[in-house]
């Protein structure tokens, strides 16, 4: 008896057709589930130093052993591949219905190599797979994928996750969605899809998922479920969701956003979020068996119709100056049917913006388009462009940095992206675990260790490598268990490692110790980090952006203030040594990954000479 | 019938944890599948409705039964089904007008909500308390009093030059 995890990881390879399935418990017992495993199937089956876009590329899904069951908060699904951008490990994942109806269709992980013909997608029904004709609804937008594959296999509660035209493009920051607006955005994963010819996924589901204690576990996920309820991060979110956390009454106060592409961090023009959330919502909907429902669903006949939260806002609004948000709710639609990643479509704007105000580009280089602060047919035009790879839109594709290089070096000197991917639009004085967070993490995200606090007289900018490897680790024990990490630690939501231990145990009769949690989670980033330094990562590659750097604030609550380069290093530094990797290098030492049970990958990266 | 399930549909948010302990408790797995309840979801305009079996007065499923298997017990205000008499033929499934009646593959039988003995699990775990398990006297009160509330903002806000100052709006919509 399997209990919690389905038993099965689907292996496809869309070149030969080959379907197969491997048992999970080959994988589970090292690497836990979610993002652990997926790093676990991504180092196997993909051949170092190959192009990201390659046929022979791997991009795998990934749910976790609570994923499916009314634990809080378990429905998202974790993607990975090597990303198009970076050349590192690319990482994405998305809320919703999809990933429980995976588990419910027989599968724990999926893993998609190879390229097909022509367009083709997946249909996984209750454990049967089968690869289908996609030519029909290439072209078409995320949400309309999805209703016309329900009407194609005659069943409404189909489940599918899809590629916009953006994704078909080959757009260097093109994401994959599932429902309406659920979004796995960055590090480019649409990309991988739309070099695979693989237009979507479909799964239909019924089987069971077994837990060994069901009392106990009903009784421990009510309790857990209660205790999330009553706090109140989870009262806002759940009423307001994050349209007071960005409106500019709080910015205006803690001063966490940048604008006109991050020299200012004030913007007294700044539309009310809160005000277009009180006239336009229509309602706040949230993913499976989440107590949270932090998202907002809006719909303005005539101009758009969109989820969103948190970095949707953040990553689009200050960046691009957009004052009338009915173009911001026209720019989320048009972001989430094509299939782009917001943040990074919101920072390209900005940039092109500054370019067009100081000459650097002209109307001869935006096919005649006014690029101008807010603009709508400046944000709407461009981003369509870009989806559909037509005139301008077809540099942009490639990205920030390669665009940057046709226009120059002051265009270089203004593009604000660590390794290739555009920065969310925020002020990274403000939250003190930010910048390291960004230059030691996963993929290059300021959010994916310790975020930190609000910078004060107190509380300098500078980060915690110790409070960074604690929180990395948490979060990939976390992504790993297939809890939503909102719920939990990122937020200090009552679902950490305490709670999510215990239920584990419950649920798979396997006794799991906070503790042990973090063990994985610890093994889970020895691993990731060892993956992308056999591509290639050594320390200085994420390099946080010039402009960011050595550069006092003009104006807001941290005037005056400045990251410091130096500082910085010898926090990564520190960083590395805490972690027991090479202090120069960023590389795993032997004896870390030996600790933490990774031999073969120690052995591995000595034959391919990468220490 | 002294309790009734009741809902709410502004509350849904169509996250289906109902689904899921609900099929715990009838059949030990977690599987949306077996429960129910089902929401039915309309994503596109934000709609989401739990439907599960309206526990009906003069049900259709009882009219239908050629064994006499399917019974009302007033004191939970529920429908049940008496597996001893049952023979499968499924001709329930048929009557239902909202499609309550449905059959388990694995259990070989036809399943409805049976309000968990009086101790209804989707109210229990619901989140957004969009069903409730509430005294059939008063069913509509809560409502009531919701609505009253928005029209008191309204009447308060009208008179705002009233000498007399009714300030309706101090008045919690919970008490």
């Amino acid at each position: 008896m399997t209990y919690l995890y389905q038993g099965n990881i689907l292996f496809v390879n869309l070149s030969n057709g080959e379907i197969k399935a491997v048992p999970t418990e080959s994988y589970s017992d090292k690497f836990l589930g979610g993002r652990g495993i997926n790093i676990k199937i991504l180092y196997e089956q993909l051949t170092p130093g190959i192009n990201a876009l390659d046929p022979e590329s791997v991009l795998v899904f990934g749910t976790g052993p609570l994923t499916g069951t009314p634990a809080p908060s378990c429905g998202r699904i974790h993607l990975m591949a090597k990303s198009p951008i970076t050349g590192f490990e690319g990482e994405s994942s998305a809320g919703g219905y999809w990933a429980p109806e995976l588990k419910y269709s027989g599968f724990d992980h999926l893993s998609v190599k190879g390229k097909a013909e022509k367009p083709v997608y997946i249909w996984i029904r209750n454990g049967q797979v089968e690869i289908r004709d996609a030519s029909h609804i290439w072209g078409k937008g995320n949400y309309e994928t999805t209703v016309s594959i329900r009407e194609e296999l005659g069943d409404p509660e189909i489940k599918v996750i899809s590629i916009g035209p953006a994704g078909e493009n080959m757009v260097n920051f093109a994401s994959v969605l599932t429902d309406l607006g659920h979004a796995a955005g960055r590090t480019g994963m649409g990309a991988l899809m739309g070099a695979k010819n693989l237009k979507a996924i479909a799964v239909r589901g019924f089987k069971d998922i077994e837990i060994a204690d069901i009392e106990g576990f009903m009784n421990y996920s009510l309790e857990v479920h209660k205790q999330i309820q009553k706090d109140p991060t989870r009262l806002e979110l759940s009423k307001y969701g994050t349209s007071r956390l960005y409106d500019h009454g709080m910015i205006n106060e803690h001063y966490y956003a940048a604008t006109d592409n991050f020299r200012r961090f004030e913007w007294p023009e700044a539309p009310s979020m809160h005000e277009f959330f009180e006239k336009h919502l229509v309602k706040k909907v949230g993913c499976f068996g989440c107590p949270m429902r932090c998202m907002d669903f809006y719909s303005i006949p005539g101009v758009g119709k969109a989820i969103t939260s948190c970095n949707v806002y953040y990553g689009t609004i200050w960046a691009a100056k957009i004052k009338d948000m009915r173009i911001w709710l026209e720019l989320t639609t048009l972001c989430q049917e094509a299939g782009l990643d917001t943040q990074s479509v919101g920072n390209m704007l900005g940039w092109l913006m500054e370019l067009y105000e100081k000459g650097i580009i002209t109307e001869k280089d935006t096919d005649g388009i006014r690029m101008l602060w807010g603009n709508r047919e400046a944000i709407i035009e461009t981003t369509r462009k870009m989806a559909l790879r037509q005139g301008l839109g077809d540099l942009l594709a490639e990205g920030i940095e390669q665009a940057a290089k046709q226009f120059g070096s002051d265009a270089e000197n203004c593009a604000v992206h660590i390794k290739g991917l555009p920065l969310l639009s925020a002020n990274f004085l403000s939250f003190t675990g930010a910048p390291l967070s960004t230059v030691v993490g996963p993929r290059g995200d300021p959010m994916s260790g310790d975020l930190g606090e609000i910078a004060g007289p107190e509380t300098p900018c500078e980060g915690s490598p110790c409070a960074q490897i604690l929180m990395e680790d948490t979060l990939a024990a976390t992504d790993s268990m297939g809890v939503c990490q909102w719920v939990g630690p990122l937020m200090g939501l009552p679902f950490g490692m305490q709670q999510q231990a215990r239920l584990f145990s419950l649920g798979s009769g396997i006794e799991m110790t906070p503790e042990g949690l973090m063990e994985y989670g610890c093994r889970i980033r020895n691993l990731e980090m060892a993956f992308d330094v056999r591509e290639g990562r050594t320390k200085g590659d994420y390099k946080f952006p010039k402009r960011l750097l050595n550069t006092p604030a003009p104006d807001g609550k941290f005037k005056g203030q400045q990251l410091k380069s130096e500082k910085l290093d010898q926090l990564e530094k520190e960083y590395y040594r805490l972690r027991g990797w090479n202090v120069a290098t960023g590389v795993p030492r032997r004896e870390t990954l030996e600790k933490v049970g990774l031999n073969g990958i120690a052995n591995n990266l000595e034959k391919l000479g990468n220490t | 019938m002294t309790k009734m399930l009741i809902l709410d549909t502004d509350k849904c948010a169509g996250c289906r944890l109902c689904e899921m302990v609900c099929s715990i408790k009838h059949t030990n797995k977690c599987n949306p599948s077996r429960a129910c309840v089902h929401v039915v979801k309309w994503d596109e305009f934000g709609f989401f409705l739990p439907m599960r079996c309206q526990q009906c007065d003069d049900a259709a499923c009882l009219a239908v039964c050629p064994r006499k298997a399917i019974y009302r017990n007033e004191e939970q205000g529920c429908v049940l089904i008496d597996y001893d008499k049952c023979i499968g033929c499924k001709a329930c499934i048929i009557a239902c007008p909202f499609g309550a009646m449905s059959y388990d593959v694995a259990l070989r039988r036809v399943v409805k909500c049976d309000l968990c003995n009086g101790d209804p699990q989707c109210v229990k775990f619901c989140p957004m308390e969009a069903i409730e398990y509430i005294d059939s006297s008063c069913v509509n009160l809560k409502k009531m009093r919701e609505a009253g509330f928005k029209i008191a903002n309204l009447i308060s806000a009208l008179c705002e030059n009233d000498k007399n100052n009714h300030n309706l709006s101090k008045f919690s919509k919970h008490i």
